[in-house]
């Protein structure tokens, strides 16, 4: 029995260093699925209620996520999707082309440690949910640590799960992702709805009063900072910087039949981080209406209340789904790095990796400030994709560098990467800028760095083969 | 293919359980606790269906 499983995860192949053949594209039902089922996932029933406890008001979120999430669509549709189709290449194998091999191999494990935390945030968040029936001690918003030897235990079981699945491939992710994405956003506007007479909404006027005044209030909970409009725009835009201005998700869109099937991603920005944000967000100020500002933050017992047994079931299918998509993705990076190792054993290490992180509440906690740092590390190197493509052979540049001279490590991106990322250190340090703005000057930032420096290196190089 | 269309009703019918019974606990027509139950009929009827209408296509 064993054989015949390992047979089967042998067989598993993801074209990781050669273009996805044609028979092997993926129509536009496909990808509006996967980004569904991606995006309404575990980290919607944290998101939603951590802008409750920054304070967001009602406005400023509703008008807020529709820019931001309008903003994440056309970075999919118009940077990410072209270039992915384009290539029809991982996003690894492209930058081994234009940074070379050990540059890549850093951005590699960088990418796929982020990889590891993200999907570990996600377990724990299906933590809360397993936990119910063995009265798990939830964990609190100051806590950072383990909370109890129980919490270890479940995190683990879900952990090993998520991998074996991760394990078996893009398809089975696909399919798992495909069948749970609808009932998902139901629970999420039911369990919501349901809701809504315990905070004294008994009929439809009296939503946005109410919303107003008891659940996006506008004041920020005991020791969070407060979110303007600004906040919601640009965590909703950059939230997913990494996948779309990072170009990560050209490993997912080089399936795609036509490059515009990265507007696919609407389906998870319009329902996941457009409803599922607003529904958790109800859910959210329920319990702090019915617990009185209770510090207890666990979205699997608020399901729970809201929606009994199907809820909490949610937040653990939710949790897996974003899991699952984020370990095969980062096991992909490594496997880039090793490639002569099976998918299969790369993805199991990451699983185990990603199970450690996931025994720490604090990656569910500061969530938001570590989604946007996740982004903001990543998105250098889409900018210097971008480039390389659109810009190097208008200037006369040569566009795969590392390829075309043979480079292990292009000088230009490492150099580009590092000082792009140390200008919004700068930023941040010097002019106070909060991490969720960082992402628009460092990508202008990042861009004219590798023009310049493209531009510098290239000459020397030139100049050198003459001489 | 018959016993395919049915089973697609059958999962619509699933997700129609899990979305109806919260909007009669907002009506104030059932409880929460009813709506408990609903929802999680709910979901054994969608997933039981996708589940079989995946292995007979796939077979």
């Amino acid at each position: 029995m064993f054989n015949a499983f390992k047979k089967k995860l042998n067989a598993v192949t993801e074209y990781e260093r050669e273009p996805v053949p044609s028979k092997k594209w993926k129509g536009w039902w496909s990808f509006l699925g996967l980004y569904a089922g991606e995006h309404t996932a575990g980290t919607e029933f944290v998101i939603g209620p951590l802008f409750v406890a920054h304070g967001v008001a009602a406005f400023d979120l509703v008008v807020g996520l529709l820019i931001g999430n309008l903003l994440a669509v056309l970075s999919w549709a118009f940077l990410c999707g072209p270039i992915a189709v384009r290539e029809r290449i991982t996003l690894y194998f492209k930058l081994e082309k234009i940074c070379g091999k050990n540059l890549t191999t850093i951005y590699n494990l960088v990418n796929a440690l982020m990889f590891c935390f993200l999907a570990g945030s996600m377990i724990a968040v299906s933590a809360t949910a397993v936990g119910i029936p063995f009265n798990l001690p939830m964990p609190n918003l100051g806590d950072w640590l383990p909370t109890s030897v129980m919490w270890v235990v479940i995190v683990v079981a879900i952990g090993m799960i998520t991998t074996v699945i991760a394990m078996l491939g893009y398809d089975q992710v696909s399919k798992f992702a495909n069948l749970a994405a609808p009932w998902m956003i139901l629970i999420f506007i039911g369990a919501a709805v349901a809701v809504l007479p315990e905070i004294g909404v008994n009929n439809w006027s009296e939503f946005w009063p109410v919303a107003e005044s008891r659940i996006w209030t506008g004041i920020p909970l005991e020791g969070q900072s407060k979110f303007s409009i600004y906040h919601v725009i640009f965590f909703a835009w950059f939230c997913n910087m990494a996948m779309h201005i990072g170009m990560a998700d050209m490993s997912i869109l080089r399936y795609a039949k036509k490059s515009y099937f990265g507007f696919a991603s609407a389906g998870g920005m319009f329902v996941g981080h457009y409803i599922a944000w607003l529904a958790s967000g109800i859910l959210y100020a329920v319990f702090l209406y019915k617990s009185q500002n209770s510090l207890e933050f666990a979205p699997g017992p608020v399901a729970y209340y809201a929606a009994g047994v199907a809820g909490a079931i949610c937040v653990m299918v939710a949790g897996w789904t974003t899991a699952n998509p984020t370990i095969y993705r980062a096991g992909l990076a490594v496997q880039s790095i090793l490639p002569n190792i099976k998918t299969w054993k790369i993805t199991f290490i990451v699983g185990a990796i990603t199970t450690l992180a996931a025994c720490f509440p604090a990656l569910v906690m500061k969530l938001l400030e570590f989604v946007a740092l996740y982004g903001l590390l990543l998105m250098p190197m889409g900018a210097i994709i971008i480039i390389d493509v659109y810009v190097y052979p208008r200037m006369g540049l040569k566009s795969e560098w590392a390829l075309d001279r043979g480079l292990r490590f292009n000088g230009a991106a490492g150099l580009t990467w590092v000082l792009s990322l140390l200008a919004c250190y700068c930023l941040s340090f010097f002019l106070g800028w909060e991490i969720f703005f960082l992402g628009l000057p460092g990508w202008f930032v990042a861009a004219l760095l590798y023009i310049l420096l493209g531009m510098l290196f290239q000459q020397r190089l030139r100049t050198a083969s003459n001489i | 293919m018959n016993t395919v269309f049915l089973l697609w009703i059958v999962a619509f019918i699933g997700l129609l359980l899990t979305i109806i019974p919260p909007f009669l606990v907002f009506y104030g027509a059932i409880s929460l606790e009813d709506n408990y139950q609903w929802m999680a009929i709910g979901m054994v009827v969608y997933f039981g269906s996708r589940i079989i209408i995946r292995r007979i296509v796939v077979d």
